[in-house]
């Protein structure tokens, strides 16, 4: 027999802090990512033991229909469609295999609200082949994401 | 940890389940959970001398554990209220069985903020109200 209760409140305190432990290899995934169209900056944070990656900025931040910071108006839940795209997490749950390869993630896609499967090659240190696609990795697309450094200073 | 730039800052807990800690759900083992849904999602920010919700433009709550993906779970996006506390708008969609099934979730809670802060810390707490079906 089902039954249905309601829990009681919980309460659940949170602070800023850091993510997670070092792993030497792996966490050179971490760091600020422009993907090929130049058009958003992705920063790659690990936490627990995965990879996490979120816009950090907005070629046109502004939607152009409203004039306000733009929403994920694409989102499949429609109650959640106002969250900002500055601060989203596009790459969610990657998880370092070995040979510069992190997998078993996934990246979302704000102009048409899909998410995809994807892997993520690391070709040199500052290269990402992003890898998205859907049901098996043969079909699908890769991206070239190009890791956005310090100026040095002089 | 601080100080705080202006835009998306971080906060995490990691929560230990014990279902006999939260209250109602005293007498319901893992395996007895069906769905769990959403009902409401209040935020409170522990810092009221150095920041309040004035300061922030958005808050958007998700939750992670090990064995299962990312989840949106709430949004509050603008901001409006003055003060420490308000009320998030919640995923009618999310459902958290799998979390209070396993033995630890994160809560991740991302705040962005309207300028930069010098606060040394920055807390939160985020109370849940959950409906649960159980066998």
């Amino acid at each position: 027999m089902k039954k249905i209760l309601l829990a009681s409140i919980f309460s659940i305190i949170l602070v800023a802090t850091g993510f997670a432990q070092d792993s030497e290899e792996a966490d050179r995934l971490i760091g600020v990512w422009e993907p090929s169209h130049g058009k958003a900056k992705v920063k790659v944070d690990k936490i627990g033991e995965k990879y996490y990656g979120k816009i950090v900025w907005l070629k046109t931040p502004n939607d152009p229909e409203t004039g306000k910071p733009k929403v994920d108006k694409n989102n499949p839940d429609e109650k959640l469609r106002s969250t900002p795209l500055r601060g989203y997490r596009i790459l969610k749950d990657f998880v370092y295999t070995d040979e510069d390869e992190w997998t078993e993630g996934t990246i979302y896609d704000p102009e048409n609200g899909n998410t995809y499967s994807c892997t993520i090659k690391m070709t040199d240190e500052n290269t990402l082949d992003i890898r998205g696609y859907i049901g098996v990795s043969a079909l699908g697309r890769t991206d070239i994401w190009k890791r956005l450094k310090m100026p040095s200073k002089k | 940890m601080g100080p705080f730039f202006a835009g998306p800052n971080s906060l995490i807990a990691e929560y230990e389940v014990d279902l006999a800690t939260i209250e109602g759900l005293e007498n319901v083992s893992a395996k007895q959970i069906k769905e769990v849904k959403v009902n409401s999602i209040k935020l409170n920010l522990a810092n009221e001398e150095e920041l309040d919700l004035s300061d922030i433009y958005s808050a958007s709550l998700q939750i992670v554990s090990g064995n299962t993906e990312m989840q949106s779970i709430a949004i509050k996006n603008p901001i409006e209220s003055k003060g420490n506390e308000l009320v998030m708008d919640v995923s009618s969609e999310v459902d958290l069985s799998e979390y209070l099934k396993g033995k630890q979730f994160s809560l991740v809670l991302d705040l962005d903020f309207a300028e930069d802060s010098f606060a040394e810390q920055i807390g939160a707490i985020i109370d849940l109200e959950l409906t649960v079906k159980h066998k």
